[in-house]
């Protein structure tokens, strides 16, 4: 440790704060302000480095570049908001994460299509690249010094034109509250829409590239105060009938009733079917010489079962759990550290893996329900994370690499994973048992309750039932199918050389929605 | 099955197969070249980068199988890091007498660019492996001139086999090849020499693996032959990254051979005889 390290260290700390800044403030003023929730944010963001280095290599000229890359941007934007955002501003918070989530994968796959999977690697123009000698002994790369440069003077004039301007204050007014500023600027609805373009053109470094945030504040105070306004309305027709928050579980509620009230004929029908066919896949595999059908229905079916588990806190009980792929991954390591010390007794291991994902799930549900909504999904997603981190942390147990099982879980006298055909059936009967457990347990009191508390959670409580119990439970139940799932999966001859560690490692990233 | 790149010690060693055959290398290999020509040079104090992962570890480890000196400290960074600024402050620091890294693909482009962009090129000789290859050289460019890098393969390699490739390569793709297409370029002369062998019967496996063992046909790094684990027997070089022609991109040559028919340090693990 010496001052020298000190210093450039705080230098990049502050870069990386600066870059975090330039990013987190688009994103503030579109959920902060106009209360979206756009996990698309970071496509833009994709969107604009791609941009900026495609018209940097056809035109030759950095700054060019840059400008064409933050109008693209901004076309975008426009476009994004036009096509999808629009119908958005009205809905929940679910909805516009799982619309925006739709966008991710969109733009994921467009980038992939128009410049390729690999990465696309651009150089600076010789007056960014090199480095300045501050003082004796302390060199700093000058691109980052310009990027800190950037994102200051940004921040500046943000700062000037929230806290100076006749537009700053509107912006605030409209933050703070709603009807005061309505009541200043009725004319809002006449100016121009509000588009996530602050998003994009925003620097990837690994482009090389930064952007100025264009602050088109106003517009967004106004198209929020529009939405507000017209959801107002809507709100008022709507507690008219129905209580606060009733609004989606009653979109949802006819196809529950239909799916209820299907023909039980026409129903056990369907649900023979299914079990015919998914009974008749190992033979037919076998005949057909096909036995990658066989792995490939077995793998759905596991999963199959894991949508169900979902299914039960968020179809059943509201909960958007983005977490819950966290206790796949404990059932994995359950397993897997039990192979690590050599005990392959499939009865021990999978009863761990159960009772490690349902006390994980128990530790996670009473914190993460005392929230809702957005912040549910948040801190959900958090723990989630937090898992991963500790996942690839622990050096004993693989640490990034995860945990090779050499040996799958052994069931002496009972069935033997190795053949392929007893270790399907297994897993069938798994997933008929979850249909059958899950379907008493959601038209049961407790899932009754569970339901009730989703369509009106006051009501609820004036009938006597706290929710809080009901929904950990729920969230406990769904984490141990989990732990067992996963405890299956581990066995799964696909997962087994791929690593166990890989699973929580590939799911979160899978649903946290990150652009990489 | 037929592996043309990573080589995990596992695979080299307790887990071989006889049905595995690589025409690539085990991945201590070419770090223990580099690790050998560092000990040679009696340079001491190594500061030690990798990515943290497996073939990061396996790296590291067949460096120091070789290079005995002094190592200043040893940092593993996230597999797929693209910003290096705060573990190059922390190098700056130590002020080691070299670097020794080992940053494959993207990564090698994100840290080689940033380690001239923070002024460290004059600063600390930087030694690497699979980090500058023809993949990278067109990204980085100037920022690559004066590596050193060791391997089993280079363009510039002296043999009909080699010169066939890389003149093939560039006259279809109209750039330099990079070992990665080399050895792969390999491992489908190994296919074609085994089925030929069998005379295209593929149910002859022991036949398959047979002919595959004799390793017979004209690699692009010369003379090639198995180790009893079905690793490659071969030379490594010492490389280093040089101006290229006139208004092209820096090529690297070669310097001399570090290892001469060289096994890999885990085979006598391998049951297989």
């Amino acid at each position: 440790m010496n001052l020298i390290l000190v210093l450039e260290q705080t230098l990049n700390g502050l870069q990386l704060g600066v870059m975090l800044f330039l990013m987190a403030a688009g994103l503030t003023l579109v959920f902060g302000i106009m209360n979206l929730v756009n996990l698309a944010h970071g496509s833009l963001y994709m969107v604009g480095a791609y941009l900026a280095t495609y018209f940097y290599q056809a035109t030759g000229s950095y700054p060019l570049g840059v400008l064409l890359g933050l109008a693209g941007t901004m076309v975008v934007g426009i476009v994004v908001e036009l096509v999808a955002l629009r119908t958005l501003y009205e809905r929940e918070h679910l909805d516009q994460v799982l619309a925006t989530f739709g966008l991710i994968l969109f733009f994921n796959e467009l980038a992939a299509i128009l410049w390729g999977r690999a990465a696309i690697y651009t150089t600076l123009p010789d007056y960014l690249t090199g480095h300045v000698e501050l003082f004796a002994g302390l060199r700093y790369p000058l691109y980052r010094l310009v990027i800190i440069a950037v994102g200051l003077a940004v921040a500046g004039l943000l700062w000037f034109v929230v806290a100076r301007t006749r537009l700053g204050m509107l912006i605030r007014a409209g933050a703070s509250n709603v009807d005061s500023d309505r009541g200043v600027c009725s004319y809002s609805n006449r100016r121009h829409r509000l588009d996530p373009r602050r998003a994009g053109g925003r620097p990837d470094r690994r482009h090389g590239r930064y952007a100025r945030p264009r602050v088109r504040a106003a517009d967004a105070r106004d198209r929020a105060l529009a939405d507000r306004r017209r959801r107002r309305r809507a709100g008022a027709r709507l507690d008219a009938d129905l209580p606060a928050d009733g609004d989606r579980s009653r979109a949802q509620a006819p196809g529950a009733v239909s799916r209820a009230r299907m023909n039980p004929r026409a129903r056990a029908i369907v649900l023979t079917m299914g079990l015919v066919f998914l009974a008749a896949v190992p033979p037919v595999a076998a005949l057909a010489n096909q036995p990658f059908y066989l792995d490939l229905v077995r793998r759905i079916m596991i999963f199959a079962v894991a949508a169900l588990s979902l299914n039960l806190i968020l179809g059943y009980g509201g909960m958007v759990s983005f977490g819950h792929a966290a206790y796949l991954g404990v059932g994995a390591y359950a397993v897997g550290v039990l192979a690590h010390y050599g005990i392959y007794n499939g009865f021990l291991q999978w009863a761990l893996a159960i009772a490690a994902s349902a006390l994980v799930a128990l530790v996670i549900g009473a914190i993460s329900i005392r929230t809702s909504g957005v912040y549910f999904i948040m801190i959900t997603l958090a723990f989630t994370q937090m898992l991963y981190y500790l996942g690839i942390s622990i050096e004993e147990y693989g640490g990034d690499d995860g945990m090779r099982l050499a040996v799958k879980s052994q069931f002496p006298g009972l069935v033997d994973l190795n053949d392929a055909n007893a270790f399907y059936y297994l897993v069938l009967a798994i997933l008929v048992l979850a249909l059958f457990v899950g379907h008493r347990l959601v038209n049961s009191r407790f899932g009754l309750v569970l339901r009730a508390a989703k369509s009106n959670e006051a009501r609820t409580r004036s009938l006597g039932f706290s929710p809080y119990p009901y929904r950990l439970a729920a969230f406990v139940i769904a984490g141990a199918v989990c732990g067992l799932l996963d405890a299956a999966l581990a066995a799964d001859p696909r997962a087994a050389p791929g690593a166990v560690g890989a699973l929580p490692q590939a799911r979160p990233r899978g649903i946290a929605l990150r652009q990489e | 099955m037929i592996g043309t790149n990573a080589g995990p010690h596992e695979l080299a060693g307790k887990m071989c197969n006889e049905l595995f055959f690589t025409t690539s290398w085990q991945n201590d290999d070419t770090p223990e070249a580099m690790g050998k020509v560092m000990q040679d040079q009696g340079i001491t104090d190594v500061y030690v980068m990798a990515p943290n992962y497996a073939a990061g570890k396996d790296m590291v480890n067949g460096f120091k199988r070789s290079y005995k000196g002094r190592i200043v400290d040893e940092v593993y960074t996230r597999l797929g890091q693209t910003d290096y600024q705060a573990e190059l402050s922390q190098l700056r620091s130590k002020n080691p007498k070299a670097v020794f890294v080992f940053y494959p693909g993207g990564m090698g482009i994100s840290f080689l660019r940033q380690y001239s962009e923070a002024g460290l090129r004059g600063q600390f000789p930087l030694y690497s492996v699979y980090t500058v290859d023809e993949i990278s050289i067109p990204a980085v460019k100037h920022a690559a001139l004066g590596q050193y890098e060791t391997r089993y393969w280079s363009p510039d390699l002296k043999n009909p086999a080699n010169q066939k490739y890389v003149s093939d390569y560039r006259k279809k793709y109209g750039k330099m090849p990079v070992f990665y297409g080399a050895q792969s370029y390999d491992g489908i002369l190994l296919i074609d020499s085994a089925v030929r062998a069998v005379k295209g019967n593929l149910a002859d496996k022991k036949g398959m693996i047979a002919a595959m063992r004799k390793a017979d046909f004209a690699s692009t790094r010369g003379k090639f032959s198995y180790n009893t684990n079905h690793f490659p027997i071969q030379n490594f070089y010492l490389l280093k990254t040089v101006t290229g022609p006139a208004g092209q991109d820096p090529v690297m040559e070669i310097q001399k051979t570090v290892f001469t028919n060289h096994k890999d340090s885990y085979y006598k693990e391998c049951p297989l005889r």
